[in-house]
């Protein structure tokens, strides 16, 4: 079927709204995403299609396995610069905590997971076919998952099968409330029954040091789009040698016709994953990632101040773990959803009202709670968000302590 | 062999080590260096934003890149006009 020409104008100069140039963002997902300046060159030298796939070896013929781009050095740095043995780049970190489930388990298995995961994680075990236990948190206002109780669940789960669980994971730092948890205890449990233990590092890898051989980690998932400036689809798969055969088995199916084999293929990664300007723009950024984590506590610095500076707006509490430990921020805002109870724009007040400060990122129609990320703000923009919202509470009458 | 094992198709027609491209004309090493230069502006930008107040250091810094950028266009024109 032909589209018409004018129906087709619409693609062909694409523009963002709302772009880094432009504006302050502070949406909670986007700020460890927000490429450098080498990711931005790379993505014009490596945008074509299959352009990484250049030179790709004929007889070892995997994305991994290419030097020209040097993919296969980028592989044993981004393991080692993790604590971890082997690293796939892969579309996504829900990807990469699927194909852990999936090589790990048997349909009907249990998983044990927080209670704070992504929903990509329910998700992931779902495909898989399993069952879940969730580790419960605390609830209002701190949310915080109780670590020790993953050894409750497994002995739920053992109780209930007869077997232990085939994987526990836990989100290292959750996507909800910005909490971190303190991974070495949940790695000691799982090295005490000996039960493969996931760590979703979506929110932390690439933002903060991460040592997946000192937290215990058997697996570390993670996001390239959200924590390590790269475009999406990105997310990092990283092993311990232990688990390399399982998780990295190879193909060992033979076409019934042509006997074809593909015996150097990795069956979970479907071959080749992440080939392209999403892989290249990970690696360009690699050297600033690198040199960032150190300075992570500078970033948790900047959230205390702003979430102090935003506390002293009435109604104001910030949500989850005190002091933050993360970027990421849950905001109660009682005052502000007061206000929109009688505005003509309702709920979209507050958005709008930033939006014309040249912030944006606070989830349209929110005001009773939001989130928002500081991640990589200069303390100028962490200074004008504060007098952002400074300003928009006293144009409402909303008291400033 | 390259085919049966799934390698790229310039490893199967060129074979593994053929380049002749690697090392391009000036002129397209100029048009990407003056794009890079471009990026680079924009990521100092991104750092003000949003409304780019700069002090005498930055400005200093962003009028170098231009002064190099231009450098650069005028090398291109060169090249073009030689062609």
């Amino acid at each position: 079927m032909k589209i018409p020409k004018e129906r087709l104008e619409k693609y062909r100069n694409i523009k963002r709204e709302f772009s880094e140039e432009e504006y302050i963002n502070i949406h909670p997902i986007q700020r460890g995403g927000v490429l450098t300046e080498e990711a931005m060159r790379a993505l014009i030298e490596f945008g074509d299609g299959y352009s990484v796939c250049d030179f790709c070896p004929p007889k070892e013929a995997r994305l991994d396995m290419i030097t020209r781009p040097p993919i296969r050095d980028f592989y044993e740095d981004l393991a080692k610069f993790l604590g971890m043995d082997y690293v796939r780049v892969v579309t996504r970190c829900r990807e990469a905590i699927f194909i852990a489930f999936k090589m790990l388990s048997k349909p009907n298995d249990y998983v044990i997971i927080d209670s704070n995961a992504h929903y990509s994680t329910y998700l992931a075990a779902e495909l898989c076919e399993l069952r879940i236990k969730e580790v419960p948190n605390n609830g209002y206002p701190e949310f915080k998952i109780n670590l020790e109780a993953y050894v409750d669940k497994i002995e739920e789960v053992k109780k209930e099968t007869g077997k232990l669980p085939s994987a526990i994971l836990l989100t290292h730092v959750d996507y909800l409330y910005g909490n971190l948890n303190d991974a070495k205890i949940v790695g000691k449990i799982a090295k005490d029954y000996n039960i493969p233990f996931i760590l979703n590092c979506a929110y932390s890898a690439g933002l903060m040091p991460i040592n997946g051989k000192e937290l215990g980690a058997d697996i570390i998932t993670g996001s390239g789009h959200k924590s390590w400036a790269a475009s999406a689809p990105t997310g990092i798969l990283a092993i311990n040698e232990s688990l390399k055969e399982k998780i990295l088995a190879r193909s060992k199916i033979s076409g019934d016709i042509t006997k074809r084999e593909f015996k150097n293929k990795e069956v979970a990664l479907l071959g080749c994953t992440v080939m392209g300007a999403p892989l290249i723009t990970l690696m360009a950024s690699f050297p600033k990632i690198v040199e960032r984590v150190e300075k992570w506590e500078e970033e948790v610095n900047k959230t205390r101040y702003l979430v102090s500076e935003l506390e002293r707006i009435e109604g104001f509490k910030q949500l989850g773990i005190r002091p933050k430990l993360h970027t990421l921020t849950h905001m109660e805002s009682e005052s502000f959803y007061r206000v929109s109870l009688n505005h003509k724009r309702k709920g979209f007040f507050l958005y709008e009202e930033l939006r014309e400060r040249k912030i944006v990122g606070i989830q349209p129609g929110l005001t009773k709670h939001f989130k928002f990320n500081t991640y990589g703000l200069t303390w100028e923009q962490i200074k004008y968000v504060r007098d952002a919202f400074f300003d928009i509470a006293k144009k409402y009458n909303i008291e400033i302590h | 062999m390259a085919e049966w094992l799934g390698g790229g198709l310039q490893t199967r027609l060129l074979g593994f080590e053929s380049s002749p491209w690697l090392h391009g004309d000036l002129m397209i090493s100029e048009i990407k260096e003056s794009i890079n230069d471009l990026i680079k502006i924009l990521s100092i930008l991104r750092k003000k934003a949003p409304f780019h107040n700069l002090d005498e250091n930055e400005k200093k810094e962003l009028i170098n890149i231009l002064e190099e950028i231009s450098k650069r266009i005028n090398k291109i024109k060169e090249e073009i006009i030689k062609k």
